[in-house]
């Protein structure tokens, strides 16, 4: 008698679904077309029935569906591999092609390319370490050159230059501003600098003047480019910045006094919060006062962490506890069961006890935080198969190549939405 | 404010409470196995749906109904549970073989009980049809979906959006 009555514009019969023919009555609504079934499909999946219909369409590209898909995709998140050739010259272009592999680490030694990007004839110039937000994975390049790109959508976009850097290195943040509900890209940059002599005499000491800006992602086209925010209190250092839900956080030289083998750096941390767009200034972790080139900062499972190796066989992690100062912690120290070249990476993993290390982008192995072993899952060099699935198939074997792991979800997040 | 004759299932017979469909036929289930309906679990709480009365569902006919209360009743005892540990992996493996024969029946079946399952607020059959029926769109065209939902045939201007679409995202339909 009554059928449900859908709860808004149209009303879905299957009765002329290929020979089953029910009779009367069956609907669904949009809402549970839309919010219950089509929200569990794939991104490739969704692209492709964007086309059944402009309503379709428009309830798919929405923000309301973009986000609730994404919630539903965190409980699928996995990595991708990033290889990077490493080039003596940064400057120079180098490599043709970005490739984005899936991979799922202690499963499975083949990665399976999800995307490529050709860069005919010339080649991307060197990137550093990717950096991931919900679904989108930031290519930060050493001369500045940025791009933003959703492997699931095959979005890819060149964001524009920032303001000019007076040297060469460049580092990104990129990461979701949860006030606002956008994704914001930053960079910092040094305008100029002079080199005044030490108070005892000897030697120099340089000063900086020093920028910093940020760029909305997936707003309108008139909002696309770069806004100088307050300027930074120390110099930012050109590493690779954390970026956690609302904040970023970069390494910067405090101060620095001697001099040449005798000269001693103090290095901060400073935390740029994406809402007050401010930045505050707390100190590095209490095992060393500056970020060395053996020592890395890392998002472990959404903490704030420092991995610190005083020596190439062992490393000790440290975790803040967020709030109005960094509280640092010691929450385990770990021998290495090969030693480091330059720096260790740590990445979270399904099961929460246990992190992924990655040795110099090149060694992959397991650690259980309960009690510091270590478990090998993958020489990326030698073991990891690439497989772009049209017969291609290699491993880079002993050629000069990072492997950087970046976790990954799949969404439907655009990029540049005009 | 209790009601007396149920007892509250404490000793002896479960209680039982009577469900009548938009076409007026009568299921007496359960009180533990309607009660999967979060909707119901209030009524039934109250007092509702027991002796002569019985809980008239104006948004449900009786094919839905019986099927729905198939579901409730395979379900109810690992619900009362609250998937305690003493459900064995045999009892989940049983479970399973269960929903997937459940959910193996034709569309416009599988369209009724969500509907049914959101209006009656049973989670657990809400998300199993929802999953059914997405892996039943996953692999099928554009084309074949409007087929399926019964849209009319494109126009030819929607056609060409669609082969637009098609050419612009040719990855997207390998």
């Amino acid at each position: 008698m009554n059928p449900p009555v859908p709860k808004r514009r149209r009303e879905i019969s299957p009765d002329q679904a290929a020979g089953s023919v029910a009779g009367s009555g069956s609907y669904i609504s949009d809402d549970i077309l839309f919010f219950q079934i089509l929200i569990l499909l794939p991104v490739k999946c969704l692209v492709r029935l964007q086309s059944v219909c402009k309503s379709w369409r428009a309830t798919i590209t929405s923000t309301h569906f973009v986000r609730r898909h994404l919630e539903i995709s965190r409980s699928r998140s996995s990595v991708v591999l990033v290889p990077r050739k490493y080039q003596k010259e940064p400057a120079k272009l180098g490599s043709q092609f970005v490739n984005i592999y899936s991979f799922q680490p202690g499963q499975s030694k083949t990665a399976k390319l999800i995307f490529q990007k050709k860069f005919y004839p010339s080649g991307i110039p060197m990137f550093s370490m990717p950096l991931h937000c919900d679904g989108l994975i930031l290519i930060p390049c050493k001369t500045g050159n940025i791009f933003l790109c959703n492997p699931a959508t095959k979005e890819f976009v060149e964001l524009p230059r920032g303001s000019r850097n007076v040297f060469f290195d460049h580092s990104f943040a990129f990461g979701f501003d949860t006030l606002s509900g956008t994704y914001k890209v930053a960079r910092h940059f040094v305008r100029s600098y002079v080199d005044k002599p030490q108070i005892d005499g000897v030697g120099t000491i340089r000063e900086y003047s020093c920028g910093h800006e940020i760029m909305t992602i997936g707003v309108g086209k008139d909002a696309w480019g770069w806004k100088a925010t307050m300027d930074p209190p120390y110099p930012i250092k050109a590493r690779t910045p954390i970026c956690l839900p609302g904040f970023f956080y970069w390494s910067a030289l405090h101060s620095e006094a001697g001099h040449g083998h005798g000269k001693v750096s103090l290095n901060v941390i400073l935390r740029f919060s994406l809402h007050s767009e401010t930045f505050t200034v707390h100190p590095n972790p209490p095992c060393r006062g500056f970020l060395s080139d053996n020592d890395t900062l890392s998002d472990l499972g959404g903490k704030l962490c420092y991995v610190h190796s005083a020596s190439p066989w062992e490393i000790a992690i440290w975790l803040a506890e967020d709030g109005p100062v960094l509280d640092w912690w010691l929450c385990r120290r770990v021998r290495l069961p090969l030693p480091r070249f330059l720096r260790v990476c740590v990445c979270a993993s399904a099961d929460p006890d246990k992190i992924f290390l990655s040795i110099d982008a090149h060694h992959l192995f397991n650690c259980d935080l309960s009690d510091g072993s270590i478990e090998k899952v993958v020489d990326m060099a030698h073991d990891v198969l690439y497989d772009h699935g049209d017969g291609i198939k290699f491993t880079t074997g002993a050629l000069p190549i990072a492997h950087y792991m970046v976790p990954f979800v799949e969404s439907l997040l655009c990029i540049a939405p005009w | 404010m209790a009601a007396p004759e149920s007892g509250d299932g404490n000793n002896g017979a479960a209680r039982m409470v009577t469900l009548i469909s938009s076409d007026n036929t009568r299921f007496e289930v359960e009180a533990a196995a309607a009660s999967l309906s979060q909707t119901l679990q209030l009524t039934i709480l109250d007092g509702g749906g027991g002796g002569g009365d019985g809980i008239p569902l104006p948004n449900v006919d009786s094919a839905t109904l019986s099927k729905v209360l198939e579901y409730c009743i395979k379900h109810a005892p690992a619900a009362a549970n609250g998937g305690a540990p003493n459900a064995t992996a045999v009892d989940r493996a049983e479970l399973e073989r269960f929903d997937n024969e459940f959910v193996n029946i034709d569309q416009s079946v599988l369209y009724s009980l969500i509907m049914a399952a959101h209006n009656l607020e049973i989670e657990g059959l809400q998300s199993l049809v929802a999953k059914k029926v997405a892996d039943m769109i996953k692999g099928k065209s554009p084309m074949e979906i409007r087929r399926t939902l019964g849209f009319p045939d494109p126009t030819p201007e929607e056609q060409a959006e669609m082969n637009a679409h098609m050419l612009e995202y040719g990855w997207a339909y390998e």
